[in-house]
C-alpha cells in the first residue's frame, strides 16, 4: 500500500462516522469500524449484501433516489434520514453520498458517509418541546395579565361610580342638614358619620387598585405643572372639614411649581396627613413646604406615638405596620408602601424620622422636573 | 312685553351654562343639582354623541364636564372631536373618571378628577373657568 493510500485507510478506520462503499446496485463493498459500531453489523456479515439491509421499510424509496443521483454523477449532501441498526433501533443520520469513478472516469459505485445525529435530533426535539411549553406558558401569562387589567378596569368602574353617587348625595344632604339648623343637629352628625366611612371606603378602593397597578409596574405618571403648596392647602382643607381632634398647622412656601402627577401627589399628601392624624394622639400636626435648589421638600410632623427604631425598616413594606399601630387602627397597611412607590416614581425620596412617644416626621423630597 | 324680553336677555347673560356629560343617571342628576345650586345653568347628556350633536347645533356652553367612560361615544372621543372644531376647541373641559390612568395627555383638559370627585375642588375650578 502506497503512503497516501495507507493514510486514507487509517482515516477511514479511525472515523466515528460510518464510511461505506457500494456498487451502483447497492451492494456493500466496504464497511469501516465506524459502520460496525453504528449499525452493529460486523464487516464480514454485510460485505456482498444490499445496503437496503439498514434502510427502514418505509424509506426504501430513498435508496432508489440516491442511486439514481449517483448514476448521474451527482453528490447527495447532508441528507437527513433514519437508518436501522442490527437490533432494530432507529438511528437519526445525516448522509453524504458521492459517486466513485474508476481510472477511466466511469461511475462504478458510491461512497457513503453516515453521521449519527440522534443526539442533535434529541436536543432539537427537546428544545422544540421546551419552546412550545414556553409559548403555552407565555400565552397563559398574557391571558392572566389581560384578565387582571380587565379586572382592574371593571373594579375601578364598578366601585368608584357608586362611591361617586354616595358622595354627591352626601354633599347635597349636608347642605340641607346644616342649613336647617344653626347648631349641630343629630342628622348633621349622622351625615358626618357616613361621610367619614365613605372616605374610608374610597381610600380602601384606591389602595386596592393601586396595589394591583403598582405590582404590575403600571403606576405610570401623568405630569402637569402645578403649585405643590396649593395642592397641599387643598388637601388640608378637606381634612379640616372633617374636624380632626388635633389642629392641622401649615407653613407653606408659596410658588413651589413643578411637573408632577397631581392625583398621585394628592394621594401621597392624603396618606401622610391621614397617618399623622391617626397616630398623632390628637396633638397638632405641622405640614411645611420649602424649596431646596431644584427640589421641593415637604415635611409632615406629628407629636404622636412615634415608631420604634426596629420597626422603621418595615414601615414602607406592604402590610408593614408596627405592632403599636395594629392596636390603634385597623387598615390595610399598604398606604406607606404605595406612597413610597409614588414618590420614587417621581425620582424623589421619602424618609421618616421618629422616636417612640415623641412623634414622627415624614420628609418627601421631589425634583421639580422629570 | 318689552320688559320681560329684556329680563330674559339679562338672565341669559348672567347664567353661565355648563355642559355635563355623564352616563350614570344618578350621578348626572346629582352633579346637575349641585351645579344648579351654585347658580349655573346645566345641560346634561348621557353620552358623547348626543352632547356633540348639541355642541354642533346650539350655542356653546362656558364649560364642559365630561365622564371619560361612557357608552355610544366616550369622553375621550367627544373631547377629541371638540378639539378638531375651531369653535368647540376653545371651550374649557374638565374630566371625571373612575380609571387610574386615563389616556388624557392630548385632550387639553383643565383637569382630570378621579371619582369620587372632591366637590369643593371641582366647584373651585368651575368658578375659575366660569368667572363667578
Amino acid at each position: 500500500m502506497s503512503s497516501p493510500d495507507f493514510l486514507l485507510s487509517a482515516i477511514v478506520k479511525s472515523s466515528h462516522d460510518a464510511i461505506i462503499s457500494k456498487t451502483l446496485d447497492g451492494i456493500i463493498t466496504s464497511w469501516n469500524p465506524g459502520a460496525e459500531e453504528m449499525f452493529a453489523y460486523p464487516e464480514h456479515e454485510v460485505l456482498g449484501t444490499s445496503i437496503r439491509l439498514i434502510i427502514p421499510h418505509d424509506r426504501q424509496a430513498e435508496e432508489d433516489y440516491i442511486l439514481s443521483q449517483v448514476r448521474q454523477g451527482e453528490k447527495v449532501d447532508h441528507f437527513e434520514t433514519v437508518r436501522l441498526s442490527r437490533d432494530g433501533r432507529r438511528i437519526d443520520v445525516s448522509l453524504t453520498i458521492s459517486p466513485i469513478r474508476n481510472a477511466e472516469g466511469l461511475i462504478i459505485g458510491a461512497s457513503k458517509i453516515a453521521r449519527d445525529i440522534s443526539e442533535r435530533k434529541k436536543f432539537e426535539s427537546e428544545r422544540e418541546q421546551r419552546l412550545a411549553a414556553e409559548r403555552i406558558a407565555h400565552s397563559r401569562l398574557d391571558d392572566a395579565l389581560k384578565a387582571r387589567d380587565q379586572f382592574i378596569a371593571v373594579a375601578a368602574h364598578e366601585l368608584r361610580n357608586p362611591l361617586q353617587v354616595i358622595q354627591l348625595t352626601l354633599s347635597l344632604l349636608s347642605r340641607h342638614t346644616y342649613r336647617d339648623s344653626e347648631k349641630r343637629s343629630r342628622p348633621a352628625e349622622l351625615v358626618d358619620k357616613i361621610r367619614i366611612q365613605h372616605r374610608r371606603l374610597s381610600s380602601l378602593v384606591d389602595r386596592l387598585l393601586d396595589v394591583t397597578l403598582a405590582q404590575s409596574g403600571k403606576l405610570g405618571l401623568r405630569r402637569e405643572t402645578f403649585d405643590l403648596s396649593v395642592l397641599i392647602a387643598e388637601v388640608v382643607e378637606r381634612f379640616r372639614a372633617e374636624k380632626p381632634a388635633g389642629s392641622l398647622d401649615l407653613d407653606l412656601e408659596p410658588g413651589i411649581r413643578g411637573a408632577w402627577d397631581r392625583l398621585r401627589l394628592e394621594q401621597v399628601m392624603t396618606n401622610l396627613i391621614s397617618n399623622a392624624i391617626k397616630y398623632g394622639l390628637q396633638q397638632p400636626v405641622l405640614i411645611s413646604t420649602s424649596l431646596r435648589e431644584d427640589r421641593a421638600v415637604v415635611k409632615v410632623r406629628d407629636e404622636g406615638i412615634g415608631i420604634a427604631s426596629e420597626c422603621l425598616p418595615l414601615m414602607f413594606e406592604m402590610f408593614g405596620r408596627s405592632s403599636a399601630e395594629l392596636s390603634v387602627q385597623k387598615g390595610l397597611g399598604i398606604g406607606l408602601w404605595i406612597t413610597k412607590r409614588i414618590v420614587e416614581e417621581h425620582r424623589g425620596t421619602l424618609l421618616v424620622q421618629s422616636e417612640p412617644g415623641k412623634g414622627s416626621t415624614f420628609i418627601v423630597e421631589l425634583p421639580l422636573h422629570a | 312685553m318689552h320688559n320681560s324680553k329684556r329680563a330674559v336677555v339679562l338672565r341669559k347673560v348672567m347664567i353661565m351654562t355648563i355642559m355635563l356629560v355623564e352616563d350614570d343617571d344618578e350621578a348626572r342628576g346629582l352633579f346637575a343639582e349641585i351645579l344648579e345650586r351654585e347658580g349655573f345653568g346645566v345641560i346634561a347628556f348621557s353620552n358623547g354623541r348626543d352632547a356633540l350633536e348639541h355642541l354642533w347645533n346650539e350655542e356653546a356652553p362656558s364649560l364642559v364636564i365630561l365622564d371619560l367612560m361612557m357608552p355610544v361615544m366616550d369622553g375621550i372621543e367627544l373631547r377629541s372631536a371638540m378639539l378638531q372644531d375651531r369653535r368647540l376647541a376653545k371651550i374649557p373641559a374638565i374630566a371625571v373618571t373612575a380609571f387610574d390612568q386615563p389616556a388624557t395627555a392630548k385632550l387639553s383638559l383643565a383637569r382630570v378628577f378621579r371619582k369620587p370627585v372632591d366637590i369643593s375642588a371641582l366647584l373651585g375650578l368651575v368658578r375659575q373657568h366660569c368667572g363667578t
